[in-house]
């Protein structure tokens, strides 16, 4: 008889990120050997767990194909040398994979059908560029049911600066600096690597390990970042500075019921509370998480102000500040990204979900006065998804 | 003794034309522990269909290799050296397209005294070196692991042979001293001529750990990050090494001369006594109870351009 459980957050790792390309990291390391990694070394750190218990393994990949393809949820879990009796799936959600990932085994848990799952995503956008082997449906444009913007990532940015003019691009690149600047204290305090796992790399000049985030920029200026090309428009606000690089890397994390953190003695870091997706205009893609917070927060019966903490994903600047104003927030507040965020440290589409769930854990740990927490992400094709999550050190 | 610094290889390397050369490349990386360790990689930067091989030439360059690890070691910059190899591979042994070619007596020595030139300063190089076993690892191969101070394995490693008396010569890179002194008199006989002589039999990896050739086993998926984690216990002290069979002096007095005795009685009933190199394998092994280890190197010189048949 299922009934329905607690769903907690027990652990996450992550690979560091590195840059997509020839330079980067993993340019000669197979996607689906970075998220095989990081669930080995989160199976070590959770050796209480029996592998046979784990009910499902979840992988996000946004281009599922070749080292992504193949069903990466159950190749993965082969891999990891779980047992064959533990299945496997592939999820896409874009950007929101992993999140997905999480969001779905966890209902299965909320739901009684699961006890332990195991959730994270991988992207190599150096072997999967984005955009690979897509073919839009023609109709898309000849009834222009979306605009031709909404497949370029940047130009959707740019439609998001042009629809609220209070979003400068000097409020952009300020909110970008900040993010280097509290990512490399972070770094610095050795926070980030916490949950950071390094991964032996070849490259020609042979064997290394990939122990470091590539997009981290200790030295970035304002002015520095006023100089940048704006590559999605002429005299546009986007740069390479005020978003995301393309980047490669995997999470994974587990997630257990209440019955589980029992029965193996398991240390929860949050709670599962409400989770919401929602759609936008695809062309201001950006704007997602807004509706997808006011969704899970309605479901939840809270309301913004019960957010102490916010993982929000820094795909590009605007996009962020555009869900601080709508909520009078200010874009410098220390409740948003305390350690920075993808602007600094990569963003590897379908894995970062996890990324920002392990970073909300960790902030959870160092404030107990906090209760809610959100991790929040703009999703291509105009989509946005929220998770509320609960501190279990929370001492009200 | 000899002074291998004095001899010189140059020569060698350009009469042997080595075609596919193993380069030896040296990245930083840092240990959990925050300290810096220089990785070696052996690439001859073809697939493993054609296995890392060592010739002259690349023989050579990873002695330079070493000797600057050296000097950084001393500067304070390395706190341990690791050697492993490409994908699948560490390394098939000497270069044996090149051994035909040789001319002399002479460089055939001369093959053998560079070889305990370069390797013998993976243990003079001021830190732990380490050598990851991540592959196939034949002959001088598996010799760059033994002459190193400590060893890994990884557990899908196709083979790991001294296979050299089933070719007709002998481990003489540092083997056939190296691995009597590391694992015994009883196992040493085993790897150097009775498996060698059994359709050339190799070893799997866990044979490699249980004999004590490996100090440890890691599963691929995850090999070199274990192994380097490993090596920083290792370096900081928190995990002292042991190994299962390593001779002590009761050993050497009460046991090593009569394993000999009945290993030579053994193959004298299989084989008889034209085939040369077991028997040359077996007093080199006899003889690696005593002396010190540039002796030993020294004996196999001898006996290895002993077996050069011109």
């Amino acid at each position: 008889m299922s009934t329905t459980a607690d769903v907690f957050f027990i652990d996450g790792v992550r690979t560091p990120f590195g840059r997509a390309g020839e330079k980067g990291h993993y340019w000669q390391t197979r996607a689906d050997d970075l998220v095989v990694k990081s669930m080995i070394a989160l199976l070590e750190r959770n050796p209480e767990i029996p592998k046979e218990a784990f009910d499902e393994v979840a992988i996000a990949a946004t281009t599922q194909t070749g080292d992504q393809g193949l069903t990466i949820g159950r190749t993965a879990a082969i891999l990891a040398g779980l047992p064959i009796t533990v299945p496997g799936y592939a999820i896409d959600r874009m950007c929101a994979g992993a999140m997905t990932a999480v969001t779905q085994t966890g209902a299965g848990i909320g739901f009684g059908a699961y006890d332990l799952v195991i959730a994270g995503g991988v992207e190599h956008m150096g072997r999967h560029p984005m955009g690979e082997g897509v073919d839009p449906n023609p109709r898309f444009l000849s009834e222009r049911i979306v605009s031709q913007d909404a497949l370029q990532m940047g130009k959707t940015a740019e439609r998001l600066h042009d629809r609220y003019p209070s979003l400068t691009k000097e409020r952009a690149d300020a909110y970008a600096l900040h993010s280097q600047q509290k990512a490399t204290a972070a770094y610095k305090a050795g926070k980030i690597q916490q949950d950071m796992i390094p991964v032996a790399v070849k490259s020609a000049e042979g064997w290394g390990l990939a122990d470091n985030d590539q997009f981290l920029r200790p030295d970035t200026t304002l002015e520095g970042l006023g100089e940048l090309k704006t590559p999605f428009r002429v005299g546009g606000k986007v740069t390479a500075g005020n978003s995301a690089g393309l980047t490669d890397g995997a999470t994974a994390s587990i997630l257990a019921s209440g019955d589980a953190v029992k029965k193996y003695g398991l240390k929860p870091k949050m709670r599962m509370v409400q989770f919401a997706f929602s759609g936008v205009e695809p062309e201001v893609m950006g704007w997602g998480p807004v509706p997808a917070t006011d969704k899970a927060l309605a479901k939840a019966g809270l309301t913004i102000n019960d957010i102490g903490l916010f993982e929000i994903n820094e795909a590009f600047a605007v996009q962020v500040i555009a869900f601080l104003e709508h909520y009078g927030i200010a874009d410098d507040d220390s409740r948003v990204n305390p350690w920075g965020g993808a602007i600094a440290i990569g963003h590897p589409l379908a894995s970062s979900g996890v990324r920002l769930m392990s970073q909300l854990a960790r902030h959870f740990e160092e404030h107990p006065e906090v209760r809610y927490g959100i991790t929040t992400m703009c999703v291509g094709l105009g989509q946005g998804g929220t998770v509320i999550w609960e501190n279990v050190n929370y001492k009200g | 003794m000899s002074n291998y610094d004095k001899i010189d290889f140059k020569a060698l390397a350009e009469s042997t034309n080595e075609d596919v050369i193993t380069y030896s490349r040296v990245r930083d990386v840092k240990l959990p522990s925050g300290k810096n360790f220089a990785l070696i990689t052996l690439d001859n930067d073809r697939d493993h269909n054609r296995p890392n091989t060592l010739g002259p030439a690349t023989m050579i360059q990873l002695g330079e290799v070493l000797d600057q690890l050296k000097k950084r070691a001393k500067a304070g910059e390395i706190a341990g050296v690791g050697i492993t190899g490409k994908p699948f591979i560490l390394a098939a042994g000497a270069d044996l397209s090149q051994i035909q070619n040789l001319k002399t007596k002479d460089q055939a020595k001369q093959i053998a005294q560079l070889g305990h030139y370069v390797f013998g300063k993976l243990d003079d190089l001021g830190v732990p070196s380490f050598c990851f076993i991540n592959g196939l690892a034949l002959g001088g191969g598996l010799e760059i692991a033994l002459n190193s101070n400590y060893r890994t394995i990884d557990s899908s490693a196709a083979a790991i042979a001294l296979p050299e008396v089933f070719l007709g010569i002998i481990p003489g890179w540092g083997g056939a001293y190296l691995l009597p002194n590391l694992i015994g008199i009883e196992n040493a006989l085993k790897v150097i001529i009775e498996n060698p002589l059994k359709q050339n039999r190799m070893l799997k990896p866990a044979d490699a750990l249980s004999l004590g050739i490996a100090d440890v086993m890691f599963s691929p998926a995850r090999f070199l990050e274990d192994s380097l984690k490993w090596a920083d216990t290792v370096i900081s002290g928190k995990v002292k090494v042991k190994r299962p069979n390593e001779p002590g002096s009761v050993e050497k007095l009460a046991k090593w001369d009569i394993a000999i005795n009945i290993a030579r009685k053994s193959l004298e009933g299989k084989i008889g006594k034209v085939a040369k190199s077991p028997y040359a394998a077996l007093d080199l092994i006899a003889a690696s109870k005593k002396g010190t280890k540039a002796q030993g190197f020294e004996r196999e010189d001898d006996v290895l351009s002993g077996t050069y048949r011109g």
